[in-house]
């Protein structure tokens, strides 16, 4: 009895018809494991996001040996690197058997404040100077790619998360406003709405870009960059909200609302807004790739994030020529991390639609 | 001579916005209510019953207005308030009871949650406060569970137990009148003799004056004061129930009475 008495709210019931979807469950770890990363960038990345090397300059990623060069069997460890340049006055790098660096872990490296608070200097893997390590090779100017990739993790990641949350709070209210009220007030909304979603997205970014001072420092040009995502946002998700909203407002629970003398703010917020979650979550979650993207097409260009700042779409913008590709494919790695990311939110949105659809409850079998 | 009444409806009549002139949906319709009497409003469907208590409330669909006539609450003219007075009143002074509270009631929130939501309105209690309030309440209108109503859902609960929710509800703010409009319909007989005892023993407890509003004569015959009967937007009679049921006088309320016989 207690189980089948025990109440479910619609939005556990659809958790738990989540679970049961193999895909949807690993995509959302996936995710769950790129935000930790990003959240714990300094500890797990070997340098900061600054610390360059110039006689590193596309510096492959660093092998890790076991045996030495007599074949006896060490710690892990990497060797010293030297250069030569070849017939196109690239940089060809080759070890150096003479210069050994154990890997060490927990190693004192560049200070940083752990998760902003504590100044902290620990790092989980690296190898004492002067020897480098890199995980995943170096940029033009000879910094770490991994380190580089984990911070801009923290932008690219978070950008998504906050762009989403502010839209979806104008674009929630304001279609309910306008369903709610209807007449003059729902017109004028829509046609606001309309009007933003006229323009083509990336034009209306760019065009809100240039409206933006250069003079401002990388904290601003953040938050920026998300105000501007978010203000492209809103407009769609208002007019499906407002939709909804209208065919919510003529249920006998409003009127009941009504009577018990709630105000239409209240009626809004309690009463028809909570019905449009199971979309909103769903549209929060396919949307959010969106908002990655966009900010990785604004940096990719230039007008984004700008550099020493990393974030993956100026990462990627190294990336830009099929020379550089050719001889150092590891810049392609920003592109790589847009990529499972956007797929895993996109598969966890689709999930999540068909858990959150009542009709399909049992049903469903991925 | 009766003391002064509570509610008084005179020559109301109710048209749509745009066909004001000719098609109209209650007219002239005139009531009162005494404090802690019961009142029925009898009519068959589409007399204009429920029109008329959502127009007490001023809570008439967009398409509908008050062409004439006035609404006194405690001896004010209610159709001066302001919105930010209506609402006040409603809820607090004026409380409605809906035909199925299935739809009544929020899918998605707890009856508890709901209740709590007038609690947070209209009374000023703490948190722990509303909480036993939501449990007298509860206990008062005959659930014998109502901790665990309180944490259920309303498709959870059977038809009884929801009609008592919902009237639980309208009580918790303590109105002086609640309109309850069709509140037994969709119940077996039995249930309608519970709920109208249990609108007989709330009246007694919490001095309150009810709105009766139902198609069916045989459910007011032992509860109700007063009737009217409304036909077509009009009441075409009125008077003390005894009265009205010892001599109908208009074809209408005898086809009514023949009905339920």
């Amino acid at each position: 009895m207690s189980k089948q008495e025990k109440s479910l709210s619609q939005f556990q019931m659809a958790l738990r018809s989540f679970r049961k979807s193999r895909i949807g469950m690993s995509c959302a770890m996936i995710l769950l494991l790129l935000y930790t990363m990003a959240l714990l960038a300094d500890f797990l990345s070997p340098y900061s996001y600054e610390n360059e090397e110039r006689n590193y300059s596309y510096c492959p990623p660093t092998r890790i040996h076991v045996r030495d060069a007599e074949g006896k069997w060490r710690w892990p460890f990497v060797y010293g690197v030297t250069f030569h340049f070849d017939e196109f006055h690239r940089r060809i790098y080759e070890e150096d058997n003479t210069k050994k660096y154990p890997i060490r872990f927990f190693i004192k490296g560049d200070e940083y404040k752990f998760l902003g608070f504590w100044r902290c200097r620990i790092h989980l893997v690296g190898v004492e100077e002067p020897g480098r390590f890199y995980v995943l090779g170096a940029d033009s100017r000879g910094r770490d790619l991994w380190s580089r990739l984990l911070y801009g993790a923290r932008i690219s990641l978070s950008i998504g998360l906050i762009g989403v949350l502010i839209s979806f709070s104008i674009g929630l209210l304001v279609g309910g406003i306008a369903g709610y009220y209807g007449g003059v007030l729902d017109n004028l909304i829509m046609r606001i709405c309309e009007m933003f979603m006229m323009i083509p997205g990336f034009y209306l970014m760019l065009a809100l870009r240039s409206a933006v001072p250069d003079t401002f420092n990388s904290l601003q040009v953040y938050f920026s960059v998300v105000v501007i995502l978010s203000f492209i946002g809103w407009a769609g998700l208002a007019r499906i909200i407002r939709g909804m909203s209208i065919s919510l407002r003529e249920r006998d629970y409003v009127l009941a609302a009504k009577t018990m003398g709630l105000s239409d703010f209240q009626i809004i917020v309690r009463h028809i807004l909570p019905h449009t979650l199971s979309y909103s979550i769903v549209a929060i979650m396919l949307s959010i790739p969106g908002y990655i993207l966009g900010e990785a097409a604004l940096s990719l260009i230039g007008l984004g994030i700008q550099d020493p700042i990393p974030s993956w779409g100026n990462l990627l913008s190294e990336a830009m020529g099929i020379v550089y590709i050719n001889f150092a494919p590891w810049i392609l790695w920003p592109g790589f991390s847009i990529f499972i990311t956007v797929i895993c939110f996109n598969v966890v949105g689709d999930i999540l639609r068909d858990a959150f659809d009542p009709l399909l409850k049992g049903e469903r079998n991925i | 001579m009766r003391p002064e009444s509570l509610l008084e409806i005179k020559n109301l009549t109710i048209g749509l916005s745009e066909e004001a002139e000719n098609k109209t949906i209650v007219q002239g319709l005139s009531l009162s209510i005494f404090p802690k009497t019961i009142a029925a409003l009898v009519g068959g469907s589409g007399s204009g019953k429920t029109t008329t208590g959502l127009a007490v409330l001023r809570l008439l669909p967009p398409v509908m207005d008050i062409t004439q006539g006035e609404i006194t609450f405690q001896g004010k003219d209610m159709l001066n308030y302001s919105i930010e007075q209506m609402r006040q009143l409603r809820g607090k002074e004026i409380a409605m009871v809906f035909q199925e509270p299935l739809y009544a009631f929020n899918p998605v929130f707890r009856i508890g949650q709901q209740m709590e939501e007038v609690l947070i309105y209209h009374c000023s209690l703490n948190k722990q406060q509303r909480e036993q309030r939501i449990l007298d309440l509860l206990d008062m209108v005959g659930i014998t569970e109502p901790q665990r109503v309180a944490q259920s859902y309303p498709h959870q609960l059977s038809g009884g137990m929801r009609q008592r929710a919902m009237i639980a509800q309208a009580i918790a703010a303590e109105p002086q009148l609640i309109i309850a409009d069709e509140p037994t319909s969709n119940l077996d007989v039995t249930l309608q003799a519970h709920i109208m005892d249990l609108f007989r023993k709330l009246k007694e407890r919490l001095n309150l004056s009810i709105l009766l509003i139902t198609h069916d004569l045989g459910v007011v015959t032992h509860l109700a004061d007063d009737i009217f009967v409304l036909s077509e937007g009009r009441v075409v009679e009125s008077g003390p129930t005894q009265m009205i049921l010892a001599k109908p006088q208009h074809r209408f309320t005898q086809e009514l009475m023949e009905t339920f016989r």
